[in-house]
């Protein structure tokens, strides 16, 4: 039963994890994929239902799921069981940890929102004082985002400004409906930009790592891939400090397995990657891992109507497309009682309306639904969360997963910062919708709770002082060469944009970076 | 390994000549794992084909309930609250054809302490606001006294944020569940199957893959 030693041992299979595959197998690097679930097939996984068939009509079945605000009946297999795999939140700070262990990971479920972070993330404390630098800019990170957004088939508008750089995009040319041009023409009276939507189309509608990254890694002949194990622990080399492999779990017949390797890439996902890291108790000389956790904020905005839209058979000139309001605030002048910023998502919907929208019931609500049908327009927010080191995650005392593996605790809760920071964005949505003469239904100033926006990062931040960060520049480990962690855990700071194609840039450089060092006999 | 395949085809051999005995036009060859006790294996036929359709009945149109989360003067508050919120139209059925008021009992003596809380003390609140204000019990109003009391209460409000204050936010958590409930029963399927209605719109919904069977 002698065990060859793998070149490589990814563990998980989302974005960064098959990114890193692809990159390092077309380079002749084989590589050998964990995955904590199983491999679904959706012919067999999925059908196509009615509410009414189901025991909790649609509803997201009681007693499960009591964090993951977007689960419902339908989709409740899905997202990882908390009971199965728990975790422990400081009283008062509730955290809602959304995780899917599916093979291609979350990677499966995202809004395909394409983003670049731009230098006012990268560099923020030299902008405004507050936290620290990256160590990359978006210079550095600029050809990768090009090629990411070249496999993703990023669709775009050629605008762009230097708080969200453009992009590798397939241009969108069609002209705005007019509801955008009102929005429009009022951001810009405000002294906002006002860009066309980014957003991956991928291929056949899916933009994920099984149907993007992995099958060219496949392909290549260097890829085999283990689903249904648990990483437990990753082993070290006790004679050069190296890390040499894992120790994981079978998830169904929990049987204990090991495996060697000559390099191990962590994409796991920020937590899941950090709660490995602190299991196996290394790669820590620094004190900061699990700390600097952060998101964007999300939950904040406004539902509108354009009043033009309404009783109208054909309003397709007016309803339809959506765009990207970047970052104003604290750009080129200061905020009152809130630094960094928030963009804002514009979407001018077709459609029936939400019946939220309305306080009504019964035969008059049923009237206004009528009525508004097709004329909704909403705004939403995504809002920048700071990086502090008191927000973090550590190894609880008491509670384990299904395996007996040590469960994580996280200790995280947003601040003035970022509730002042949503009042002035619910305020702006809701005289940007004004000033574009729609009438604002419904609005909210209040952010979910952290990590709703399933954009938790840093965790392991990347820097160049080996005392304040757990990786370098190019997300390897400062402590363990051999050791690269990909996902959103390296992240300085968040920004308050989608962070995917960032994560995808980062893994695509750092693997590239490894495949060197691979070949140059350094790792 | 060797002793394992030499039971196989022992097992193999002494069927065999029986079944030929029994029906010489087609010898059955038991398929390995699956040896019953009897002549044949126990998968026998489940390997090709469709099983002939089964009938079945909504569990909610031929049985009751053993247990109630409700009591009585909540279930009659509830069943009112229901019926004017959500009523029969347009040829589609209410919240009560759609017997949502029993469901709902069963949903919220489910779900959280917090839900069950909202519902017991919404409930209350709107019965003793109808004692108060009209002398008799909420399930006993007319429409138009309904309207009165719920009416203020009503709110609009955000995905994931309900309105804060308490009788608010239950009149408004109230309404969206009997909505859901109503649209997404089976009379509210029934009807729009039957008619040129449009039934509600459905989701892609997810098997388990793979569960883990130690899963409880």
């Amino acid at each position: 039963m002698a065990q060859e030693k793998v070149d490589v041992l990814i563990i998980g299979s989302g974005h960064s994890g098959g990114m890193a595959a692809k990159v390092l197998t077309t380079k002749g690097i084989s590589c050998v994929m964990l995955n904590a679930g199983p491999i679904a097939e959706i012919a067999k996984d999925t059908e196509h239902k009615g509410g009414y068939e189901l025991p909790y009509r649609g509803f997201r079945p009681p007693g499960r799921l009591q964090h993951v605000f977007q689960a419902n009946e339908f989709n409740a297999n899905v997202w990882v069981d908390e009971k199965e795999v728990p975790y422990t939140c400081a009283p008062g700070q509730p955290y809602n940890w959304v995780r899917v262990r599916l093979f291609g990971g979350r990677s499966l479920f995202w809004s395909r929102q394409s983003l670049r972070l731009s230098d006012y993330e990268f560099k923020g404390k030299s902008h405004d004082g507050f936290g620290d630098d990256w160590p990359i800019s978006h210079a550095d990170l600029a050809p990768y985002y090009s090629q990411v957004e070249g496999l993703f088939r990023v669709k775009g508008g050629n605008e762009s400004a230097a708080q969200l750089p453009g992009g590798n995009y397939i241009f969108e040319t069609t002209p705005w409906t007019q509801s955008m041009q009102r929005v429009k023409a009022a951001s810009e009276k405000s002294g906002y930009y006002f860009l066309r939507q980014r957003e991956a189309l991928g291929v056949d509608g899916l933009a994920s790592s099984v149907n993007i990254l992995l099958p060219k890694a496949f392909d290549s002949g260097k890829l085999t891939a283990i689903p249904n194990v648990v990483v437990r622990e990753l082993s070290v080399d006790k004679n050069t400090g190296l890390v040499d492999g894992a120790y994981f779990v079978d998830r169904l017949t929990r049987r204990e397995m090991s495996i060697k390797a000559r390099s191990v890439v962590l994409a796991a996902g920020t937590l899941e990657s950090t709660r490995l890291l602190l299991n196996s108790k290394i790669a820590n000389s620094s004190g900061v891992m699990g700390h600097y956790l952060a998101d964007q904020c999300y939950g904040v905005g406004v539902t509108c109507s354009v009043p033009e839209a309404r009783g109208v058979k054909d309003n397709s000139a007016i309803m339809g497309g959506g765009a990207v309001i970047p970052r104003f605030r604290n750009i080129t002048d200061k905020a009152n009682n809130f630094i960094r910023g928030y963009g804002l998502n514009i979407t001018s919907l077709t459609g029936p309306m939400e019946p939220r929208c309305f306080p009504s019931y019964g035969a008059e609500l049923q009237k206004q639904l009528d009525l508004y049908y097709g004329s909704g327009f909403s705004i939403g927010v995504m809002g920048e969360v700071l990086s502090r080191y008191e927000n973090h995650v550590r190894i609880g005392k008491d509670a384990v997963d299904a395996w007996g593996i040590p469960a994580l605790h996280v200790e995280t809760k947003y601040t003035d910062n970022e509730f002042n920071l949503s009042r002035d964005a619910a305020e702006t949505a809701a005289a940007l919708a004004e000033a574009s003469g729609f009438e604002v239904l419904t609005k909210n100033a209040a952010p979910n709770p952290p990590g709703y926006s399933i954009h938790e990062l840093g965790t392991c931040r990347m820097g160049d002082d080996p005392k304040t960060s757990v990786l370098n520049k190019w997300n390897q480990s400062h402590d363990i060469k051999n050791l690269f962690v990909v996902d959103g855990s390296s992240f300085v700071s968040a920004g308050w944009q989608n962070p995917t194609m960032t994560i995808l840039a980062l893994s695509m450089r750092s693997s590239e970076y490894l495949a060197e060092q691979i070949r140059l006999g350094v790792v | 390994m060797r002793r394992r395949d030499f039971m196989k085809g022992a097992l193999a051999a002494t069927v065999a000549p029986t079944v030929m005995t029994a029906q010489t036009s087609s010898p059955v060859i038991p398929k390995t794992g699956t040896i019953a006790p009897g002549p044949l294996p126990w998968m026998q036929g489940l390997d090709h084909g469709e099983l002939p359709p089964v009938r079945t009945i909504d569990i909610d149109g031929i049985a009751q309930p053993s247990e109630y989360f409700f009591h009585s003067t909540q279930t009659a508050t509830l069943v009112r609250l229901s019926e004017v919120l959500v009523p029969a139209l347009n040829g589609y059925p209410g919240a009560i054809e759609a017997q949502t008021p029993a469901f709902l009992d069963f949903f919220v003596g489910k779900s959280s302490p917090e839900i069950q809380l909202l519902y017991r003390n919404g409930l209350d609140g709107l019965d003793a606001e109808a004692k108060t204000k009209y002398g008799k019990p909420f399930a006993a109003l007319d429409t138009a006294e309904v309207d009165d009391i719920v009416k203020p209460r009503l709110a609009t409000w955000m995905p994931d944020h309900y309105p804060t204050p308490t009788e608010e936010r239950f009149v408004t958590v109230a309404h969206h569940d009997i909505r859901m409930a109503t649209l997404n029963s089976p009379a509210w399927a029934s009807v729009a199957r039957n008619g040129d209605k449009l039934p509600t719109q459905g989701e892609i919904y997810w098997y388990p893959v793979e569960p883990d069977i130690y899963r409880n």
